[in-house]
């Protein structure tokens, strides 16, 4: 049987059944998710996989990778810790916690190697957001 | 007064997801924002959201409180 070669970079979905796992484990800390047509129209118009807008609110796509779908749940824990006010350096420390916390469990979370290959390349690019957008204020 | 582009929005329950252009540096959870008729909404909280970090700072999701519908948010 021929199968189609994934393509450089493809990113596999987290299986169903981990993902529904982790969900309930969300919504039985009175977490709620958004999925479906409206939720993955809105995440395509932004090139995003998932979106956390608070402690207790993610919008999922409809096929979330392991990464994406650990990182909203690192954000959204944040934002129950109160670590992130929304303003743009609170955003950009924030991120660069998710992706480290990321890289460090990266085989507990069964990340594929594009997954921490991207990863590792989204620590550099906020590290470096941050570093210049602080520089710019003078701090 | 800043103006931004709204690119999308998303009720939800009571509230409104609203994508905007741009990296979002004048928001925090808390902000005031006007619609395109001069109402006033607050902004509850910034997302975050998942995928080419390039790509992730162009644009903005903010969870605003009721619900939002114009082409142009001020702040």
């Amino acid at each position: 049987m021929y199968r189609k070669p994934k393509p450089e970079g493809y990113v596999e979905p987290m299986p169903k059944k981990q993902f529904f796992k982790l969900l309930k484990e969300f919504k039985a800390i009175g977490g709620t998710f958004g999925m479906g047509e409206d939720v993955d129209r809105f995440l395509e118009m932004q090139n995003a996989e998932a979106s956390t807008l608070n402690g207790f609110l993610i919008l999922f796509s409809s096929k979330p990778s392991r990464s994406a779908v650990y990182e909203e749940l690192i954000h959204a824990e944040q934002y129950r810790n109160n670590k992130n006010d929304g303003s743009y350096r609170s955003r950009l420390e924030n991120e660069i916690e998710a992706q480290e916390i990321l890289i460090e469990k990266a085989d507990e979370y069964e990340l594929t190697e594009p997954e921490i290959v991207q990863t590792k390349k989204a620590l550099a690019s906020y590290k470096k957001e941050l570093q210049e957008y602080l520089s710019e204020r003078g701090n | 007064m800043l103006v931004y582009n709204v690119i999308a929005t998303l009720p939800i329950e009571e509230n409104t997801s609203v994508l905007i252009d741009g990296d979002g540096k004048d928001f925090k959870n808390g902000t005031g924002v006007l619609d395109d008729k001069g109402f006033p909404y607050e902004v509850l909280s910034v997302g975050m959201s998942c995928g080419d970090a390039d790509e992730m700072l162009k644009r903005t999701s903010l969870l605003i409180k009721g619900n939002f519908a114009s082409e142009k948010l001020y702040v």
